[in-house]
Order: structure tokens, then C-alpha cells, then sequence
């Protein structure tokens, strides 16, 4: 049982891994000029893990995923404001799963989840910058963060029903 | 899609609009005046204050990582040597509140306003 939750979330810090790697061929920034946006398609491996295995679980595979991919393809900032960004977003998460099913769905977990992950991007950034001024980016990520977390959102319901039916468990 | 959601979801998505919004009048107030002016921060570091006028033309050089321009009532970074250029790509900026911001090189070009009371200054 050990063994096949080890594996599972190596496989899963792959996924990640992959995933960010993937959304750098949809270059939002390009379009968008704001630091930092992104589609955040590893978010749908950290909801996935929250949701399937232990609180723990996911946050390994966070911390092992965010290090690896800064390592590949980013810098040390980007692996600061990664960081930041994704505990924040891991942390809100897992509040919010304990009302989720009858208070909101997957959707709306993963929509606090974008928003927190930017907030803590702008924390990150407003320590790295050594003044505030960044904050004026926030108010924008936090509304791209609606549409964004529930495509994230919608990717892990649809992944999790998909596995249900296959009688999946861990 | 609309199937899967529940109130809540909504609640949350309202409280993120909300907060977006709320920032975003928070600091358009806070910025706001009827004199512009551009500001160019290394890190938490003033280097230049300029008053912007329909006649402003100014060339400013950072370390020679980054080239601001001030053209009239608009800024905007021109050329920066890092690798990502997304101050670069921001744009002409041209109103009071609005950044650019290079995150590699620790700049930032940032528009504020001013109301004309504490721009006076009699020595």
C-alpha cells in the first residue's frame, strides 16, 4: 500500500512537471504582458493529490515538482514566486476541501486556489522587488484567476469521475 | 460545466471579483491627482521623480540594463536586457497607476499622480 502511494506520487510529480513544461507552449504572458500569468495546469496535479491522497502527499509533490521545474526550465525567481504561490494556493485548497461536496464543488476550490497562488506570487514579488509597487498587478490576476481556476477546476472533476469509473483508489 | 457548480462556488468567485475590485479602486484613489508623474525605482530606490507635461521628451538609462522613455504624459520601457521582456512588451503607459515592472533587473517604471498642494514647494 506504502509502495503504491510512493509510486503514485512520483508518477503524479512527473505529471506536474510535464504539465508545466506543456504550458510554456501557450505563452500567456506573451499575449497578457503581466508577470506571472500562467495557465497553471500543474494546479490540476496538486487538487488531484489533495483530493486522493494525503495533505502530505501533495505538499511533496509540490515542493518536488516547483524545485525540478525551476531547474529545467526557470531561475531563481521564478522557483521563489513558484514556491510562494503554490503553498499559499496548497494551503486554501485544503481549508476549503473540508466544505467541499456540500458547500461548493472542485470549481470553486480551484478558483481559491488560482487567486490565493497569486496572491502569494505578489507577496513573493513584493520581497524580492523591496517595495509594494508590484501589488498594482494584482487586482488582474486576481480576475484572470476566475477563468483560469475553473478550467483547472473542471480538468481535475472530470479526471477524478473518469477514474471513479474505473474503480480507482489509493 | 454549470451542472458541477454549486452556490458556493459562486460565493467564492464573487469574493475574488470583489477583492480585485476593491484593490483595484483602493490604489486608482490612492494614485490619483491631477499632476502625473513618472517614477523609476531600482528596487525599493528612487532614482528619477520626472513631472510629466504634453512637452516632456527624456531618454533615462539604468546601469545600461534598462532604456526608459518619457514622451509627453506617457512612459514606457524601451529596451531591457533581460531574457523574459515582459516590461518591455507591457507597453506605453498613460495613466496615473500604472506599472511596468522587470522583474530580473529589480526596475520598475510606474506612473502617480499628484494633487498640485504638496508639489509647491517655496524656498
Amino acid at each position: 500500500m506504502k509502495l503504491k502511494r510512493l509510486t503514485l506520487c512520483g508518477l503524479l510529480t512527473a505529471l506536474a512537471i510535464v504539465l508545466s513544461i506543456a504550458e510554456r507552449l501557450f505563452p500567456l504572458d506573451a499575449v497578457i504582458p503581466v508577470p506571472g500569468v500562467k495557465l497553471g495546469l500543474a494546479n490540476v496535479v496538486t487538487l488531484f493529490a489533495l483530493t486522493r491522497l494525503q495533505p502530505r502527499d501533495a505538499l511533496a509533490i509540490l515542493v518536488c515538482r516547483v524545485a525540478l521545474s525551476s531547474l529545467l526550465l526557470g531561475s531563481i525567481t521564478g522557483f521563489l514566486f513558484s514556491m510562494t504561490g503554490g503553498l499559499l494556493s496548497l494551503l486554501v485548497m485544503q481549508a476549503l476541501l473540508h466544505i467541499e461536496g456540500r458547500f461548493c464543488s472542485l470549481l470553486g476550490v480551484s478558483v481559491a486556489g488560482a487567486a490565493a497562488h497569486n496572491i502569494g506570487q505578489i507577496i513573493a514579488a513584493i520581497f524580492w522587488m523591496g517595495t509594494g509597487a508590484v501589488i498594482a498587478y494584482l487586482p488582474f490576476l486576481l480576475v484572470m484567476a476566475v477563468p483560469l481556476g475553473l478550467v483547472t477546476g473542471l480538468t481535475c472533476s472530470v479526471a477524478l469521475s473518469h477514474l471513479k469509473k474505473i474503480n480507482f483508489s489509493v | 460545466m454549470l451542472r458541477r457548480l454549486k452556490w458556493g462556488d459562486a460565493v467564492i468567485i464573487a469574493a475574488v471579483l470583489l477583492g480585485a475590485a476593491a484593490l483595484a479602486v483602493v490604489l486608482a484613489v490612492q494614485t490619483a491627482g491631477d499632476r502625473l508623474y513618472a517614477e523609476v525605482w531600482r528596487g525599493s530606490e528612487l532614482i528619477e521623480r520626472v513631472a510629466l507635461t504634453d512637452t516632456t521628451e527624456q531618454t533615462i538609462e539604468v546601469d545600461g540594463h534598462n532604456t526608459v522613455i518619457l514622451s509627453g504624459k506617457t512612459a514606457r520601457m524601451a529596451q531591457a536586457d533581460c531574457h523574459d521582456q515582459v516590461c518591455v512588451r507591457t507597453g506605453t503607459l498613460t495613466h496615473a497607476g500604472q506599472v511596468a515592472v522587470c522583474l530580473p533587473n529589480k526596475m520598475i517604471v510606474k506612473l502617480v499622480g499628484a494633487s498640485s498642494e504638496v508639489d509647491v514647494i517655496v524656498s
